[in-house]
């Protein structure tokens, strides 16, 4: 994690969590009153993303730490909850919706975890299954290298029996994970493509082979796995380049392991396109034959996906033909002709997920 | 700003310093006729130079046309030397703003002269707002793109025959892509949806194949489709878009074709249209039927009654038709 700007919002500046970051980073700072400031001045950055990328505002999260996944109406959704720790990435993959989704982004951390533990406690007393996850508006693992977070987590998870957590991730960061106890409540999860979208899409990321190497430990060390083939993107060749993936994913972790499986084909808001036209000039994802969803996004031609989506599926299915898979935000129509079956018929695809869960979690 | 009136030696004025000069338009004829018959109306405006000659501020056409007609003095406004130069840019607007609208390229080089006093473009906007230009912030950003652009797109935008947003994209293709995207839009003058479609067609196939773009309006044989004499100007256009969407979007014309393929089987008459989800996205099919008494109501139902268990109208609704 490379930071050359941090600023410290007033508020939380006598935060244990502050004080962590700062000894740790070790670079100049300062002190604001208001986040206006810093948007201003990335405002006027000639490239305000890839500045974004290096300039971290420590702050108090002053909305919900708890919130629902953002899903839209029409197609299915698996209602799950997002950890709200932080925002923005110090990677850098082209299709990565943040780039458009903060006006400009920023890389933020909240640090009032003394109001993070209580949103979780209050989640903890609710008598229903919760998934959860931090890898929405970040990546669950970055942080780690500066502030060690996510092993705290891990441990609060590790004491109720109601929530799993999922940590997504596109780094290696899981050393701090592996000698804590975890009670399966965590599912500990990678994003995976294949090795061509990886080198030319997915800067600063760690490759297949280590982020596969890393859940191996983790699947040594008891924890349940998760793996999202998300964004799919289409490409000549890439059936069988994603076979490969798939291949490899099962040499290095047993499917017995693994929670769930999701896919999901690269789709954007429309103003993503000029963005990574802009600061990704090599890349073709954009150039795909996209047609605008329901939902007002871009997404590749519903028979495209289908025919592809079957294929990822059958490849699953050779080296586990029992794994939950899902798709993430498809309708019936995709659902039925893909695996065959709506989720509707086993109570919809959140309840689908909560079994998974707590089959492999033991949450009940 | 102090300025007075004066009689000035014309031959002291030195028209080849263009410090102030906005106007693109370069012809004296109508001027010279004018100033024939009715005299100098409005009088230029000059910078006194160090070596006792003037600098034009505004009024190049005028000063080059009353010497075509062999005036030996003009009356001037003059500006002495030690007036500084921002005052006298913003006069050169003023004066030719205030008087007639200015076309995109005299609206960029306005923004060019004053960008180097006001780098802010809020303040700038601000500042050329007082001499009659109204130009926001967005499109100052914009007209500084223009001085990049190459001298045949300048003169388009100048003579209004193509729009800003269509010159800033030429502008960022080769010369000879944006040459032939000139030549197609002259001979079919295409709205400018379709002259913005084809461009970013072009441009995605290019990219999409790693060949130019001048390649991909070969390729399509674009300028043949334009020198067909069998053809009429909208079926040229509706053309050349429907082939560079068969190259850009194979898949998904291929599945349009089939569609229409199934629907010539199942043979609905005119009143009654089948109208698939958009781009095949949703689920919902609609129909719209058009009769006018209960007689053709009638026929519709009966229609619609055959049609609910033929098998390509099945094929239709569960969107089965990539092999067709």
């Amino acid at each position: 994690m490379k930071i050359t700007d941090l600023y410290i919002d007033k508020e939380v500046l006598n935060f244990k969590e502050t004080s962590v970051i700062c000894d740790r980073l070790n670079i100049p700072s300062r002190i604001i009153n208001t986040s206006d400031d810093i948007y201003r001045m990335l405002s006027k950055a000639g490239s305000a993303i890839s500045q974004g990328k290096k300039t971290l505002f420590l702050t108090k999260n002053k909305g919900k730490f708890v919130r629902q996944c953002p899903g839209t109406d029409y197609y299915t959704c698996c209602n799950y909850m997002i950890l709200h720790i932080g925002t923005f990435c110090t990677m850098d993959c082209s299709y990565c919706i943040l780039q458009s989704y903060f006006h400009p982004p920023l890389l933020q951390f909240f640090v009032n975890h003394d109001d993070l533990n209580e949103s979780l406690d209050r989640l903890f007393l609710q008598k229903k299954l919760t998934r959860i996850g931090t890898g929405e508006y970040t990546d669950s693992l970055i942080w780690e290298e500066i502030y060690p977070f996510a092993e705290k987590l891990v441990a609060k998870f590790s004491n109720q029996t109601r929530t799993v957590l999922e940590l997504k991730t596109k780094t290696v960061n899981i050393e701090n994970l592996l000698s804590i106890t975890h009670n399966r409540k965590t599912i500990m999860s990678w994003s995976l493509n294949t090795e061509r979208i990886v080198k030319s899409e997915e800067r600063k990321t760690a490759g297949i082979e280590q982020r596969l190497s890393a859940a191996a430990k983790c699947q040594a060390q008891g924890y349940p796995l998760a793996f999202h083939f998300d964004p799919l993107i289409l490409y000549p060749g890439c059936e069988e380049e994603y076979r490969k993936i798939i291949e490899l994913l099962f040499t290095y972790i047993s499917a017995d392991n693994i929670v769930w499986i999701s896919l999901g084909s690269f789709r954007f808001m429309p103003a993503l396109k000029s963005i990574i036209e802009k600061r990704f000039t090599h890349s073709k994802i954009v150039y795909g034959e996209f047609v605008k969803g329901i939902d007002g996004k871009m997404r590749y031609f519903k028979p495209l996906r289908i025919r592809f989506y079957k294929k990822i599926v059958s490849y699953i299915r050779e080296f586990a033909p029992d794994i939950t898979v899902y798709f993430c935000m498809e309708d019936d129509e995709v659902w039925i002709k893909s695996l065959g079956f709506t989720p509707s018929e086993y109570g919809g695809l959140p309840m689908i997920l909560d079994k998974s869960a707590s089959r492999h979690c033991g949450i009940f | 700003m102090k300025i007075v009136s004066d009689t000035v030696e014309i031959y002291l004025i030195d028209l080849n310093d263009t410090t102030f000069k906005i106007t693109t338009n370069i012809s004296t004829d109508d001027l010279v006729e004018s100033i024939k018959n009715l005299g100098l109306i409005s009088t230029p405006i000059l910078k006194r130079k160090a070596d006792n000659g003037y600098t034009v501020v505004s009024g190049f056409r005028r000063v080059d046309a009353c010497r075509s007609l062999g005036w030996q003095h003009i009356d001037a406004r003059i500006i002495c030397e030690a007036e500084n130069n921002l005052m006298c840019f913003k006069l050169a607007v003023a004066d030719n703003a205030l008087n007639r609208p200015l076309n995109m390229i005299e609206q960029a080089v306005s923004i060019s002269k004053l960008s180097k006093f006001y780098a802010d473009e809020i303040i700038l906007s601000r500042e050329i707002k007082k001499t009659g230009l109204n130009v926001n912030p967005g499109l100052i950003k914009k007209l500084k793109k223009i001085n990049t652009l190459h001298n045949e797109l300048k003169n388009k935008l100048a003579a209004g025959v193509i729009s800003l947003a269509i010159g800033l994209e030429l502008g960022e293709v080769g010369h000879g892509t944006a040459t032939a995207f000139l030549q197609i839009f002259a001979a079919l003058n295409p709205t400018l949806n379709h002259q913005k479609e084809m461009i970013r067609l072009t441009k995605e196939i290019s990219k999409l194949n790693n060949v130019s773009m001048t390649e991909v309006i070969n390729d399509c044989h674009i300028m043949d489709t334009i020198n067909d004499p069998e053809l009429d100007r909208n079926q040229k256009i509706k053309k050349i878009r429907l082939k560079l969407k068969q190259v850009r979007y194979p898949e998904i014309v291929r599945f349009e074709k089939n569609y229409a393929t199934l629907l010539q089987h199942i043979q609905l008459p005119e009143s009654i249209h089948l109208i698939p989800p958009a781009d095949f996205e949703g689920n919902n099919f609609s129909m719209r039927l058009a009769f006018q008494n209960q007689d053709q109501f009638r026929d519709i139902n009966n229609r619609l009654n055959k049609l609910q268990d033929h098998p390509d109208f099945a094929r239709i609704l569960e969107k089965e038709f990539e092999d067709n």
